[in-house]
């Protein structure tokens, strides 16, 4: 059996064009027992490699192909763990020491990195340096033949040299992919990588479709005149004996006092924490916290618990607003440590679905930090803690997708830029995808002849390279830790954003290979929180503690009730504020109820209507079974928490939380059937022994299997709720500084600004526009209080002189527009002319804004030597005023927003002729009638749980009109609904219950000009 | 007052010309399709501005030139007018506004950053433009944006900018009996671009093209590879041309127009072989042509493509300096081979999927020794994709051929020396 010791996979980016998976299915297809990949400068695809590999019993060795400062590429094999640690560490200095993109590894570092390596040559002429550096044991001459010609000459030098130096020869056919049909692919990514089209590449393409995996019998033929080589390829495969089965990896322990342990340690921490924190600290808080202490210790985890609370213990320290997400919240030791903020024994949540002794798996602590400047602290102090070659964040494969993929295939194939925007138009950007809505059908609404052979061939192409890698991006917070250093255990790179630094897996591919990882993930809402606490107490000169929130304040649910949730956290959407008035939530659990609830899960699983019915009273809320009431009351007998999953078997079934958790995973996505069967029989068994069978037995277990799959983490959704609930308070209490705050932290949520500022305009506040006599970078508060807009709204403004003049503002106040220009002389011209576009300058001595802009002209021309430093003369302007509709125009523009009318209004009158209803005005319509809505489409969403319908938010001067539109309407008015900025739009009202929606059968696009907002479109 | 006439769109410059050239000596030329010329005189022997304008639109269509007219009291006006307004417009002094008011700001030649500062004060037609106080708008936007503002209110008076070009190379000949021989209209011919030969000696120039339009219908074209002002070296080109292709019927009338540039200069290299004279080269190749057919002559170069032997004419002679292709294929084989062209069909026997005997016209044997298959392929993506395998085969009959297949057939390609 021969193996294979030089395969590419895509992972080389545009260097091969088959996925690790596709070549070890090749593999096993032809036999192939053992196949090295060898990707250049990376080992990105190796986990992936190993993972489909030892699914099917192969060997997957590891190596790359490295580029070298004195040109052209080294092949290396792993042949230990030592020679895979040094391969790390090879990739990752060189890549660290250059600019990204430009990397090599120069002879110096692959002298240092040489050990347990072995060196595939084909280079004849280097052999000296080779044998020199690898030792003449570990270096093979690699015979290829792709059907060549010109191949023949430099194999014949190496046979040549292979005699002459006593240095073995291996065969291979060092794939590019694992098909012959791949080239084509294959040729494409060589265009991409060389920016040029499949007419121009010439002589850059493939010379023929050779480089595929080639099973023993072909080899055998090509390489019959060198029996040897494919002996030795045998022979060099047993010697390479490193697999990523064993990486090596261990988690840093954490240093503790002298006379400690770190289980001593936790034990001392947890405690002091729990009696700070349950209080009262009773027996039952006592008993929990020694379980779970008790089960950490035992499976030794105590370092990883104490990493996370140092984390946890610097953002507290730096006034960092951090709160633990996920199954974490479950567990009382985390709360204890101040790690999460749900009292988990208070909501009565379950340990076992964080932590439990069977799974062999790490615990996953998520650790939410204001997104932006806050964030990168955090992550920084990690860099800081563990050193930049001990720490780095997950990888994130981005892939070819949709109109990516469709530009980059199209250029090389030649179709030009309104083709191309044509298909790529008709790619569906929605979750919802309709099993109609084929490749074929899009190519056929783009009106692309598919009987064309070249479009044909496109189209075939492009369904070959969805999901293949394009390059690798940066996760958004996880970050692996390493002891000793993480650059043995994988390469590090740097990544696009300075200071930081990646590996070349993701996380999937480090759960895979037991890499833990702390995800600091950064969520602007905590952003929102911290600035907002931080305005009010500059401002109103209050204190408010966001873990001492006045519980269940009646406003905070009224707002709920009536689904006035804009800017909210998780309850702002179009689905949650369809929900909010059905449900109509009155204490905190409602709110950790409706976080769940809307969510893809609950939606398919069918669990959100009869919660939704008995939650309005219309169907009685029994549980499955008497014994299940305590479980299950709380959310009116609908089972919708992970956590509920897991007490349904310990109580029915006498499972252990241990064995209730394994049944969830079994049960999760990547169930089999072979395992589903078996613990569905554990299951019947344990009911049947409590005399639970029959029909009532079979609802249970149809209940658990199917909605395992669905089912939320309840202290997921607590803690999520907590921040939902602090939102809604801030924004009731504090309207002016929750929206300021909601300002500075954007993009964020589901709204724009715009219309951020035109709900908080409806609840009165009072917002007023950028100034440069007052307005800071930032949003803030003036008397009243308003909310004054911050030059960060100002379109092309840098921050750095946006800075300089509130600084030189602060000296002295500004005596006109040429005082400011004089004085803040960093002004760019366009600069100068946005400020006076948005009206910023009006305060200058300006009587409206082209005055400003007509002053601000002159100011900015240079004056020549003799006339600097005079102010010029005071002239009167001859221009107009701006209308009003000119300076909306002006200030979307300039801002993206507006503080003065909304640009529907000025099209009342007509719209009211049409027999459109405003939309603050549908409440008043019955349900069921025929209605006309109009307005800015600040909201498009067709997820993928809807079958198709579409939903659709109208913005006007009045408030938020929701429309649903039905597939086959969606279809037929398709261009309109996707691309207009203004709709009017026609059908039938729906009110339930205060949850108001139009059933729309008719679209009109409105020539209202410029877009009010930049339409949100959601999956 | 000035007249311009703007034909949108490609245009004969040398028939505008000859419309500007009835009407005045001196014409201004803009571009290829806008010429620009005084009316000064022409009140009295021709009549009123919109009675000018008429004829020059009758003179203009005579020639096939539908263009727009324009008739003002500056030329830039004038220029502006007809640009920008369809038929023929003419703006009296104190009417410029009227006509040309509400036409767009960016109908003028402002910069793109003028154009975005005047949106922003709301400044969209030229009326309002003009409306802005010439000091402010200068102090501001600076004297190109205050000289427009006075073009449009018909402030700014220049003079004409004459250039050589103003009188055509060009002559009409019409006869007073058709011509059936060659040679007198040879005669006629050379006439003519003996005189034009001379002045463009005058000037500096160098022809670039000769045009020569008979009546009967006849057109003949002749674009010159290096600029000549050779008279002899034109007419024997012509005369080689008209003798490869000549008229299909008796001649009864002449034009011959020549396209002047500035000639090229050129300094040889010390170290580079003499080419030959590029008249010369010309000529020669001009012959040729005439024998071979015109599509046959040139000089061969490789195409980027892994497509053996795949290559295309280029024209000669290649005086524009690029060189050919710099991206060839590497050729690494030690022999040299010689290619069939084109490749001799064969018969080729296999034995275990290899050549065993070949017979093709020239070529033929039992294959002693073979190396392959050498595979190459390409264009898939298209309807000319290709895939062949090759072979080298050395015969009993002594000899070392390259032999190929395709899904057609097989084929000898060619033979290594």
């Amino acid at each position: 059996m021969l193996p294979e010791l030089h395969a590419h996979s895509c992972f080389s980016f545009l260097a091969g064009s088959s996925s690790p998976e596709d070549l070890i299915a090749e593999a096993a297809r032809l036999d192939i027992p053992a196949v090295a990949l060898t990707d250049v400068d990376n080992v990105c695809g190796a986990p992936r490699f190993y993972m489909a590999a030892k699914k099917i019993g192969i060997r997957a060795h590891v190596g790359a192909e490295i580029t070298r400062e004195s040109g052209g590429r080294i092949t290396l094999l792993v042949e230990n763990r030592t020679g895979y640690q040094n391969l790390c560490r090879l990739i990752t200095s060189m890549k660290l020491r250059a600019p990204k993109g430009e990397h090599a590894a120069s002879d110096a570092e692959l002298r240092e990195y040489a050990a347990g390596l072995i060196c595939l040559s084909r280079e004849p002429d280097r052999l000296d340096w080779m044998v020199d550096v690898y030792g003449g044991h570990n270096v093979v001459l690699e015979l290829n033949r792709h059907r060549e010609r010109d191949q023949e000459a430099l194999n014949q030098a190496l046979c040549e040299e292979s005699r002459r130096r006593k240095l073995p020869l291996v065969a291979s056919n060092s794939p590019l992919y694992a098909e012959p049909g791949a080239r084509e692919l294959m040729d494409v990514f060589t265009c991409i990588r060389n920016k040029t089209t499949l007419r121009e590449a010439g002589r850059l393409l493939e010379r023929n479709g050779e480089r595929y995996l080639k099973p023993e019998a072909v080899m055998t033929a090509l390489f019959a005149d060198h029996p040897e080589a494919l002996w030795n390829a045998r022979e060099l495969s047993q010697r390479l004996e490193f697999t990523l089965e064993n990486l090596g990896y261990q988690f840093p322990p954490y240093p503790v006092p002298p006379g400690e342990t770190m289980n001593s340690f936790l034990w001392k921490l947890a405690e002091e924490g729990a009696r700070r924190r349950f209080r009262p600290y009773t027996e039952k808080h006592q008993k929990q916290m020694e379980r779970e202490l008790a089960l950490i210790t035992k499976l030794d985890l105590a370092g990883y618990f104490l990493i996370v609370w140092d984390l946890v213990r610097f953002c507290k320290e730096n006034r960092i607003l951090v709160q633990g997400r996920g199954s974490a919240a479950n567990s009382a030791v985390c709360y204890a440590l101040e790690i999460t903020a749900v009292d988990p024994i208070a909501l009565d949540l379950l340990f076992e679905r964080f932590l439990s002794e069977n799974r062999g798996e790490w615990p996953d602590i998520d650790l939410d930090l204001p997104s932006g400047e806050q964030r990168e602290r955090v992550i920084q102090y990690v860099y800081q803690r563990y050193g930049p070659r001990g720490a780095a964040m997950t990888a994130n494969v981005i892939t070819y997708r949709g109109r990516s993929g469709l530009r980059d295939l199209g250029k090389v194939l030649g179709f030009g830029e309104e083709e191309l925007a044509r298909v790529a138009n008709c790619v569906s950007r929605w979750g919802f995808q309709d099993p109609e809505d084929s490749t074929e059908r899009q190519f056929r609404q783009a009106q692309m002849r598919l009987e064309d052979p070249l479009v044909a061939k496109f189209m075939e192409l492009y369904n070959r390279v969805k999901g293949l890698p394009r390059h690798l991006g940066q996760h958004s917070g996880g970050m692996v830790i390493c002891q000793g250093s993480l650059d043995s255990v994988v390469p590090l790179e740097p990544a696009t954003m300075p200071g930081r630094v990646v590996i070349q897996w993701d996380k999937e591919d480090c759960a895979d290979l037991g890499l833990i990882k702390v995800d600091l993930l950064g969520l602007g809402m905590m952003a929102v929180l911290e600035d907002s606490v931080a305005m009010i107490r500059d401002f109103h000169k209050e204190e408010v503690s966001l873990a001492h929130l006045p519980a269940d304040d009646p406003q905070v649910y009224d707002d709920l009730q009536r689904a006035d949730t804009i800017g909210l956290f998780q309850v702002e959407s179009r689905a949650q504020m369809s929900s909010l008035p059905l449900v109509r939530p009155e204490k905190f659990y409602d709110i950790v109820v409706q976080v769940a609830i809307i969510r893809p899960g609950p939606i398919v699983g069918n669990l959100y209507h009869p919660y939704v019915r008995r939650r309005q009273g219309i169907e009685d809320a029994a549980c499955l079974h008497p014994s299940l009431e305590t479980v299950l009351r709380r959310t009116l007998g609908v089972p919708l928490f992970q956590e509920q999953l897991l007490k349904m078997a310990m109580i029915t079934a006498n499972f252990t939380g241990s064995e209730a958790e394994e049944l969830r995973r079994a049960l999760g996505f990547r169930r089999s059937n072979e395992r589903m069967r078996e613990v569905e029989g554990r299951l019947r068994k344990g009911m049947e022994e409590n005399g639970i069978t029959g029909e009532v037995q079979d609802r249970i277990v149809q209940s658990i299997t199917s909605f395992a799959l669905y089912g939320f983490p309840e202290s997921h959704a607590a803690s999520f709720a907590l921040l939902a609930y602090a939102s809604a308070w801030l924004r009731v209490n504090y309207r002016a500084a929750f929206t300021a705050a909601l300002l500075n932290n954007q993009p964020m949520g589901f709204y724009r600004p715009a219309t951020l500022v035109k709900d908080a305009q409806r609840h009165g506040t009072r917002v007023v526009p950028v100034d440069v006599s007052v307005s800071q970078w930032k949003c803030g508060l003036e008397p009243g209080p308003a909310l004054r807009l911050g030059f960060n709204y100002v379109r092309g403004l840098r921050q750095e002189v946006a800075e300089r003049i509130v600084a030189e503002r602060d000296r002295a106040p500004f005596r006109s527009i040429a005082d400011l220009t004089g004085r803040v002389p960093q002004l760019r011209k366009d600069e100068v002319r946005m400020l006076a576009q948005v009206g910023a300058l009006n305060g200058l001595k300006a009587g409206h804004r082209r005055e400003a802009a007509w002053k601000a002209e002159l100011a900015i021309r240079p004056a020549g030597p003799l006339l600097e430093g005079l102010e010029p003369l005071q002239e009167e302007s001859p221009l107009q005023p701006m209308t009003p509709r000119e300076r909306i125009y002006a200030d979307l523009y300039g801002t993206g927003l507006t503080v003065g009318r909304h640009p529907v209004a000025f099209f009342r009158e007509a719209l009211l002729a049409r027999g459109v209803t405003a939309a603050r005005d549908l409440g008043r319509v019955p349900s069921g009638k025929r209605v006309r809505v109009a307005g800015a489409v600040i909201c498009r969403q067709r997820p993928e749980t809807a079958k198709g319908f579409a939903f659709y938010s109208l913005e006007d001067e009045t408030g938020i009109a929701n429309a649903i539109v039905k597939p086959q309407h969606f279809e037929a008015q398709r261009i309109e609904l996707v691309s207009e900025p203004y709709l009017l739009m026609e059908g039938i009202l729906q009110n339930q219950r205060g949850a108001i929606s139009v059933r729309v059968e008719r679209v009109e696009p409105l020539r209202f000009g410029p877009a009010a907002v930049v339409s949100h479109d959601f999956c | 007052m000035y007249a311009c006439i703007h034909i949108p769109g490609p245009t004969s410059g040398v028939d505008l010309l000859a419309v500007a050239n009835h009407f005045a000596p001196q014409v201004e030329v803009l571009g290829t399709g806008t010429v620009v010329f005084s009316l000064a005189g022409l009140r009295q022997l021709m009549g009123g501005p919109h009675t000018i304008a008429s004829e020059i639109a009758r003179r203009a269509h005579e020639r096939r030139l539908d263009g727009r007219i324009g008739v003002a009291q500056t030329p830039d006006l004038a220029v502006l007018a007809a640009q920008t307004r369809p038929g023929a417009t003419i703006i009296l002094p104190g009417e410029e506004l009227r006509y040309l008011g509400t036409l767009a700001l960016r109908t003028l030649p402002l910069s793109e950053e003028a154009l975005a500062v005047l949106e922003l004060w709301g400044v969209k037609t030229l009326e309002e433009f003009c409306a802005l106080p010439e000091s402010g708008l200068s102090e501001r936007l600076g004297l190109e944006a205050a000289l427009l503002r006075k073009l449009v209110r018909g402030e700014w008076h220049r003079p004409l900018r004459i250039g050589r070009m103003g009188e055509p190379f060009e002559d009409v000949v019409p006869l007073e009996y058709p011509l059936e021989d060659l040679q007198p209209l040879l005669f006629l011919i050379n006439r003519s671009l003996q005189q034009f030969c001379e002045r463009m000696k005058t000037e500096s120039l160098a022809a670039a093209e000769v045009v020569l339009s008979l009546l009967p219908p006849f057109e003949l074209r002749l674009q010159l590879p290096v600029p000549s002002r050779d008279s002899k070296t034109l007419l024997r080109l012509l005369q080689l041309n008209l003798e490869a292709t000549p008229p299909k019927a008796a001649v009864t009338s002449m034009r011959i127009a020549v396209v002047p540039i500035q000639p090229r200069q050129v300094q040889h290299d010390l170290y580079t072989l003499p080419a030959p004279e590029p008249e010369k080269l010309e000529l020669t190749l001009q012959k040729i042509r005439g024998f071979v057919g015109a599509d046959r002559v040139g000089s061969p170069e490789l195409l980027n493509t892994h497509r053996p032997d795949a290559w295309v004419l280029q024209r000669l002679p290649n005086l524009d300096g690029k060189k050919a292709s710099a991206d060839r294929p590497q050729v690494t084989a030690k022999l040299a081979f010689r290619y069939y062209r084109p490749p001799r069909e064969a018969q080729v026997e296999l034995r275990a999927d290899r050549p065993r005997v070949v017979r093709s016209r020239g070529v033929a044997g039992r294959v002693m020794e073979c190396s392959g298959p050498w595979i190459r392929s390409g264009d898939w993506w298209n309807t000319q994709s290709w895939s062949r395998r090759e072979w080298d085969v050395g015969l009993d009959s002594g000899g070392l051929y390259r032999i190929y297949q395709t899904t057609l057939s097989w084929f000898v390609e060619g033979s290594y020396d």
